[in-house]
């Protein structure tokens, strides 16, 4: 090496031979080497010369090399000052930055299942075929599966067979079914129909039968505290046939009439879920209506004004809704509820482009119409995280008079492209109280919790919503698919 | 060379040898090389394109999940990112399977460059059967055969847009090819409806992806849905399969296993990285491996070995066009799922708009929205995520940017040309657009940097091109400070000149013939020179550019080149 390297720095640039023809950038094209003859395969046997190195994979034909920009080389350059031939460096291992990189091949191994699942959904668009599967061609006959979590009733599946018009009359038919791990289920069927004879006013009928053996209870009155939490089991048959009011084409104004028949027995809950109402020397007492079936009558008024922009994202209008019921048992006089019930909520765009402040206030009131009566479970007033206090557990408070209200603010965050779907995130404060008499909705025991969550809209849909609330009894979390909460 | 110099230890000169940088040893890197010859192969088993949904996902989700876990992102953001490594000692990009160096290296005429790659060959007259609907992609399309039994891809455009895609294909496509990009034979023409006929066997796509015959009535739907005027003449993009046999995409990442030839992780190549510079010039914002191709081209048809080229393809989101509509606003401008962006707006509770919102379609259905007031390179995003773009060191963007920088006016009115606008203005709007683009992706690319390139040496001369003087891109007149040193190994540099110029360009030979006369044989045993530049701006001097020469006899031979950054 020391004397090439003598010979390199000692030796002046020595004349550089006219190129050869044929020969561009100093090098001659190459041709691909014939192929040396394969090497046996397996381990050398004893005594066998070791078997030659695997031959050099051929080569393909250089191209010509490339033009020059700084004019012609001149003839005494040596041929190896400079050459047209890239030499490819080795590549390092890198093994410093390999090490560095872990978490991020762990995190492409651990998602690599699910590659295999969106690869099969896609090129067998299992997607579409099961869409197809459950609806006819003409969409009359859809099957709609059924999704439900809560923190409190956990998981369910069901399905839904919607009949849309599949008689010829504009009637809408449902029959479905929904059950939870705990075997809690719920079953239902509806017809509806817009009934031409009556300018078009729609007419409601449905049957729903539930069960839940887990039913949070926390006894009556705004005081009741978390640890009062009792379970009920809940067996409940509704019948219900309402009509409206307004002829069909009435722009922002709904009302119902509806009338109906309720089968209730109440009974204690599942002892897994937590401790069951009605114990011997329970201090929280149990509904008046506990530990019997009753049968009820209803009649009802609903009367609503809807002057929101849009369903799903609304950004401007009001809804206001007026409702009245009275139910009354069927065999047992002193159960019996006058129920009345308000809320408005304003929605106000506050900055351009879906920033909205949504604004709720509600009250209800119910009281026994007759002086002996006593009110059934259902009619109670009753805030909790599916109404009105969305950082408290579902059912938490009862009695017979009530009101809430909440603020919140939401706003964009994303939208796929230019499709209508949009994610908006939304901030909430929400508070509100119950009490046995009208004057004890100004007193000072206000429930309240804060709260943030975030939806994914449609113009006209809501497909999901997540939320998060903090009040003082901790966090509560909901999560729906479609309006429910 | 003295007898004395000549019982110079032969370990101390070996030590030297040992000692001195690699670009010193021969031979030295031309400034315009080709890769070796690609090793001869089997062909690579199977198609490997990974499902669309699939790439999205990890792209857009997985990908920047794991990287913003990974402490080698941070690490190499700290240290200025990994540079590239299919790179020479002067900067370029050899030629090679994965781009050839054209307008970068010759003048390309505009015909040349409206013309695109390849010898185009019209379909021959007579019927053009129709032996498939197009299988992948967003637009829809057919594949057709001539008399001639020449096959062509077929992409139309969507009904409301016409010469949207097609047009933003062509001038993508002629643009790239210009760059130096394999990319696919196209043109643009006009179908008589009449021609069109359907083969038999035509095959087609039905929505559950399964391959079924297509039938007269489903041609006959895909025509007239796009909605052909009372000419029955409807206008198309026409591509030519690539040469080889079709391997599927290749990834932006790691190495293809199967190709013995693909050594360098793709995010490592230069032509990979500053791709994005051309992506974000014509807002190609689709750039992900789902748009990219590999051919196996078979050489030694006996043994069935060949090689493997790698291609970009599919072209049509880019000026104002996302495949089958015209793109959304924000598009270029974030990611389709960028959760950054959506952090930020998170924690900005609605108060903060973004000010692409306010962007409007041009006047032309044509161009839809493309403009470029409000183009900032550095905000500028394709719709996924990238790993080469996101590896792309400032180098990288420079090379690009000095490729960029030759496309001149003319070069872009070629390439539009191409595209057949049958509006001048749409054209000229389209034009004008690219060349703002362009300044602004130029000073982005060249600040911090001294944008010397070019250097042309002939004899002692050496000349160098100041590309923001070239490209107008520069405000003041320009003031050079360059220094020459005799870059000596194992002994300390010796200055043999500096001083101030107006013009990158510099005789060498006065200060040459003075060390000769002083030293006579002196550059025998350390034959090089550094010829450092640095421009003034405001009297300071800015980042500099060495240029390492070697003394060849009566003239110097340019071996490395150094760009500092400021």
């Amino acid at each position: 090496m020391a004397l090439a390297a003598l010979a390199l720095v000692a030796t002046p640039a020595p004349a550089l031979a006219a190129p050869p023809p044929g020969v561009v950038g100093g090098q001659a094209p190459s041709t691909p080497p014939e192929a040396e003859p394969e090497t046996p395969s397996g381990p050398p046997q004893a005594g066998a010369t070791p078997a030659p190195p695997a031959p050099p994979l051929p080569r393909a034909p250089v191209p010509p090399g490339p033009e020059r920009t700084s004019g012609p080389l001149p003839a005494d350059r040596a041929a190896d000052i400079v050459t047209p031939m890239w030499r490819e460096p080795t590549v390092p291992i890198d093994l410093q930055w390999h090490i560095l990189a872990l978490p991020e091949y762990a995190v492409e191994l651990a998602f690599t299942p699910l590659g295999f699942v969106v690869g099969l959904v896609e090129n067998y668009r299992i997607d579409r075929r099961i869409i197809d599967f459950l609806r006819n061609d003409a969409g009359t006959i859809e099957v709609v599966p059924l999704f439900k979590f809560s923190g409190g009733d956990g998981f369910g599946a069901g399905a839904s067979l919607e009949l849309d018009n599949l008689l010829g009359h504009e009637e809408e038919i449902e029959i479905g079914g929904l059950m939870q791990l705990n075997r809690d289920h719920e079953l239902e069927a509806g017809y509806e129909q817009s009934i031409a004879g009556l300018d078009g006013r729609t007419l409601e009928a449905s049957i729903t039968y539930e069960l839940n053996s887990d039913l949070d209870y926390f006894g009556i009155g705004n005081e009741s505290r978390r640890r009062d939490q009792r379970v009920v089991e809940q067996r409940g048959l509704d019948a219900l046939a309402a009509i409206e009011i307004f002829e069909r084409g009435s722009r922002d104004s709904y009302g119902l009439v509806e009338v109906g028949y309720r089968r209730t027995g109440l009974g204690p809950g599942n002892e897994l879920s937590g401790e069951p109402a009605g114990e011997p020397d329970d201090p929280v007492a149990p509904p008046p209506d506990f530990g019997r079936t009753t049968n009820y009558g209803r009649v009802g008024l609903v009367l609503r004004h809807d002057s929101r922009d849009t369903l799903a994202r609304t950004q401007r209008g009001l809804l206001a809704e007026l409702s009245a019921r009275l139910t009354s048992a069927l065999d047992r006089s002193e159960l019996n509820a006058l129920s009345m019930r308000g809320e408005v909520t304003a929605y106000l765009p506050v900055l351009p482009l879906y920033r909205t402040l949504v604004g709720r206030v509600g009250v209800q009131g119910v009281l026994p119409p007759t002086t002996d009566g006593q009110i059934p479970l259902d009619e109670y007033v009753l805030l909790g995280r599916k109404n009105g206090l969305r950082g408290y557990a579902d059912y938490r408070f009862r009695d017979r008079v009530g009101w809430w209200a909440s603020l919140e603010y939401r706003y964009p965050i994303y939208r796929f492209e230019d499709s209508p779907f949009v994610l908006s995130p939304a901030i909430f404060a929400d508070a509100g109280r119950v009490g046995a008499t009208i004057s004890d909705l100004w007193k000072k025991t206000v429930h309240w919790d804060v709260g943030v969550g975030i939806a994914g809209e449609l113009e006209t849909s809501l497909i999901m919503r997540f939320e998060v609330g903090r009040s003082d009894e901790g966090f509560e979390t909901g999560f729906s698919l479609g309006k429910e909460l | 060379m003295t007898a004395r110099r000549a019982s110079i230890p032969a370990c101390a000169v070996a030590a030297l040898v040992a000692c001195s940088p690699t670009w010193k040893r021969p031979p030295h890197d031309e400034r315009f090389q080709r890769a070796a010859a690609p090793a001869l192969h089997p062909r690579p088993i199977g198609e490997s394109l990974p499902t669309d949904w699939w790439d999205r996902m990890t792209s857009s989700t997985v990908q920047p999940l794991g990287n913003t876990l990974s402490p080698a992102r941070y690490v190499a953001a700290a240290a200025g990112g990994r540079e590239a490594l299919d790179v020479n000692r002067l900067g370029e990009v050899p030629d090679s399977t994965w781009f050839a160096n054209r307008i970068g290296r010759r003048v390309m005429t505009p015909k040349e460059i409206a013309r695109g790659p390849g010898d185009w060959i019209e379909p021959a007259p007579g019927p053009l059967t129709v032996v498939s609907g197009k299988l992948e992609g967003a637009t829809p399309g057919l594949v057709l055969r001539d008399t001639a039994g020449r096959v062509y891809f077929v992409k139309f455009d969507p009904p409301a847009f016409r010469e949207l895609s097609t047009g933003a294909e062509i001038v993508a496509q002629r643009l790239l090819h210009a760059a130096g990009y394999h990319v696919p034979e196209m043109q643009v023409t006009e179908l008589a409806l009449e021609r069109i006929v359907l083969h038999p066997g035509a095959r087609q796509r039905n929505s559950y992806r399964q391959m079924v015959s297509m039938s007269q009535r489903d041609l006959d739907g895909l025509l007239s849905n796009l909605n052909p005027g009372p000419t029955r003449r409807l206008r198309a993009l026409l591509s030519r399969e690539t040469r080889g046999r079709s391997l599927g995409p290749f990834s932006y990442r790691g190495v293809r296993i199967d190709d013995p030839n693909d050594r360098i992780p793709h995010e490592r190549r230069r032509s990979l990285r500053g791709l994005w510079v051309f992506s974000a010039w014509f807002n190609n914002s689709d750039v992900r491996r789902q748009n990219t191709l590999d051919t196996f081209i078979e050489v030694d048809r006996r043994r069935r070995l060949g090689y493997v080229r790698h291609h970009l393809i599919d072209f049509g989101n880019s000026l104002g066009a996302s495949g089958e509509r015209d793109k959304y606003v924000g598009e270029g401008y974030e990611g389709e799922f960028d959760w950054a962006a959506m952090g930020r707006r998170i924690f900005g509770f609605g108060l903060r708009y973004d000010d692409w919102l306010g962007l409007r379609r041009t006047p032309y259905p044509s161009v839809a929205i493309f403009e470029s007031e409000m183009f900032e390179p550095e905000r500028w995003r394709p719709s996924y995520p990238n790993p080469a773009f996101d590896e792309a060191t400032a180098r990288d963007t420079f090379w690009a940017a000095a490729i960029l920088a030759r496309m001149d006016r003319a070069a872009v009115e070629a390439a539009v040309a191409g595209a057949r606008y049958s509006d001048p203005r749409a054209a000229r709007l389209i034009t004008d657009v690219l060349m703002a683009r362009r300044a602004k992706l130029l000073r982005h690319a060249f600040a911090g940097f001294l944008p010397l390139v070019d250097p042309d040496v002939r004899g002692y001369r050496v000349d160098m091109t100041d590309l923001e003087v070239k490209t107008g891109t520069s405000r003041e007149a320009p003031r050079y400070r360059f220094a020459v040193r005799w870059n000596r190994s194992g002994r300390g540099d010796r200055e043999l000149e500096r001083g101030d110029r107006a013009t990158p360009s510099i005789d060498l030979a006065g200060a040459l013939r003075r060390i000769q006369e002083r030293e006579p044989g002196a550059f025998a045993d350390d034959p090089f020179l550094t010829l450092t530049w640095r421009r003034l701006r405001g009297g300071e001097p800015g980042p500099r550019v060495d240029l390492h020469l070697r003394v060849v006899g009566d003239h110097l031979v340019p071996v490395a080149l150094w760009r500092e950054r400021d």
